[in-house]
């Protein structure tokens, strides 16, 4: 990898028109990728995926500038290429630094709970009414039960069992966002 | 996303690790582009939790779970994120009367109280219902689990299972030859069981209500299941004595049923005598736990722990109906010894053995 490699505006450019040629549409594109390649190294196990999906875009931007004209076909392939041997790298370096494998994820303590339930109250306190109506009523049954009720609210809704399915993780987005922010804040009053 | 099952199924492999590299590649790449892909991903990956958490996936899949999908800090952030949300809609249900919605009252609606004096008299009306409530509770209420573990306690009177389950006091399970047993399970009761216990788990979600769900599955003979609900119960209650015995019972009695004595079954012994060893620390006077552990240790071929075990058994049990049991174990285990040694003697003794003759003694 070469390090002394500096992005610069222009290079910024030449990869973001690579990407779209409209630059509003290449930077709503840029945004998706960053996002998604951080949920794509997620599920790939690597708790450092923010730092790596940068990596991954910084080393396709300098790429970009030898190959942008020449490349055909989506961007995608490539990105995922050169994001799996970032991971690889990564994953060797990992090894080398610890013989011991990755811990198993111990269950987590409970001492954070209740300020967790504390957030988690106040946040739903922060959602328009009928948002949190959805999210009690979503979640509130269990297996064949929990499929018959999301029928019928969603029949009551007037949207599909798929649409209601969205719209309450949308909402649960919010409600994980919300809380992370509450956790990272002080106390609960 | 309609017509995603497919689709569903093979993201739900991909979160838990399932798909070869060459099916994995082009599931990424559409991830990269594809914004529904990824929501439908997220969605997923929020079924799995919790599924995870109800004790819904299958054996495999809670393997690949807490192995595969959970190895990053942000899914095990939303782990609890989920754990929490479930208790919360657990304490929030929309169909009970708002008196009863909650056990704990909430963040925003304590801090209304704390600036508003005017709710001063309410408060005091509502502190004296909720202590009204709390005694109706404590003193007259019978909870979801105490009904349904009642139901279960009346399904038999035999334990269906070597080892002894906690609270349960059924004798130990006959085994004479002709079936001498007159337990005679009643069906009704055990269907009554299930309905209290997975109903506790869908309302409460404590770690009572699926450590009493677990016995359901034990006693209905579905081990699996009620291994996930005990290891689901242990996550909020690490230092329930009871809770490891019972789940020490139920890998146990999967070790015994996988081919006894073979390999396969050895990971479940060892797991099962962890989690036995753990109750006895917590609880040394838990006479279940001390039968279980000896039932393991003589299954485990330890054959010296397990007499020590049986003897420190009978030396506690006053009189239950197990304590014949345990005698009888300690004698077949005296015997065997016996039978060793003056085989041994007996061979040490003996001339050479001319071919075929070692065959047909």
């Amino acid at each position: 990898m070469k390090r002394n490699w500096e992005l610069t505006g222009e290079a910024f450019d030449k990869f973001l028109s690579w990407l779209h040629p409209d630059r509003e549409e290449a930077g709503k594109k840029y945004e998706d990728i960053r996002r998604h390649l951080i949920i794509i190294l997620n599920c790939r196990g690597c708790d450092a995926a923010e730092e790596l999906a940068d990596e991954t875009i910084n080393r396709v931007i300098r790429r970009a500038q030898q190959m942008a004209d020449t490349y055909r076909g989506e961007p995608a392939p490539y990105f995922i290429t050169v994001a799996n041997n970032l991971f690889l790298e990564y994953r060797t370096k990992l090894q080398i630094t610890s013989e011991l494998p990755a811990d198993f994820p111990e269950p987590d303590p409970d001492p954070d709970d209740d300020r967790e339930y504390d957030c988690l109250d106040q946040c739903m306190e922060e959602l328009r009414p009928a948002n949190r109506d959805l999210v009690l009523r979503y979640y509130s049954e269990d297996k064949q039960a929990k499929i018959d009720h999301r029928k019928q609210l969603a029949d009551e809704m007037g949207i599909g069992v798929n649409a209601l399915r969205i719209r309450a993780h949308r909402i649960r987005l919010t409600l994980q966002e919300c809380l992370d922010k509450c956790l990272a804040s002080g106390p609960v009053m | 996303m309609t017509g995603a099952s497919s689709e569903e199924s093979r993201l739900r492999a991909y979160l838990l690790g399932e798909l070869p590299p060459e099916e994995r590649v082009p599931v990424e790449e559409r991830l990269l582009m594809d914004r529904d892909f990824v929501e439908l991903l997220l969605i997923l990956e929020e079924e799995l939790t919790d599924g995870y958490l109800r004790g819904a996936l299958s054996e495999q899949e809670r393997n690949e779970f807490e192995n595969y999908f959970l190895t990053t800090p942000a899914r095990r952030r939303k782990l609890k994120m989920a754990r929490v949300l479930k208790r919360y809609v657990a304490n929030k249900r929309p169909e009970l009367a708002p008196g009863t919605r909650t056990d704990r009252p909430s963040g925003a609606f304590r801090r209304r109280l704390v600036f508003a004096p005017i709710w001063g008299t309410a408060l005091a009306a509502m502190l004296v219902a909720a202590v009204g409530i709390g005694i109706w509770r404590t003193v007259i209420y019978e909870s979801t689990v105490d009904k349904g573990l009642a139901a279960l306690r009346a399904y038999r009177r035999e334990s269906p299972v070597e080892g002894r389950v906690s609270g349960f006091d059924w004798g130990p399970r006959n085994e004479t030859l002709g079936d001498g047993s007159n337990d005679i399970p009643d069906r009704t009761k055990l269907d009554v069981a299930g309905r209290y216990l997975s109903d506790a788990v869908n309302t409460r979600g404590d770690a009572d209500s699926h450590h009493a769900l677990g016995k359901y599955y034990l006693v209905k003979g579905d081990l699996d299941a009620a291994i996930a609900q005990f290891y689901t119960a242990l996550e909020s209650a690490p230092k329930n004595a009871k809770l490891h015995s019972d789940l020490g019972v139920a890998l146990l009695e999967r070790g015994r049923l996988s081919r006894e004595g073979s390999s396969d079954s050895l990971p479940d012994f060892a797991e099962s005598l962890v989690h036995l060893d753990e109750a006895l620390k917590l609880d040394p006077a838990l006479l279940e736990a001390l039968f279980n552990r000896a039932l393991c240790h003589e299954h485990m071929n330890a054959r010296s722990q397990a007499a020590d075990d049986w003897k420190a058994y009978l030396e506690r049990d006053g009189g239950s109906l197990w304590r014949e049991k345990a005698r009888r174990h300690l004698l077949d285990m005296e015997d065997d010894k016996k039978k060793t040694s003056q085989d041994k003697e007996f061979k040490e003794s003996s001339p050479p053995t001319k071919p075929g003759m070692e065959a047909r003694r």
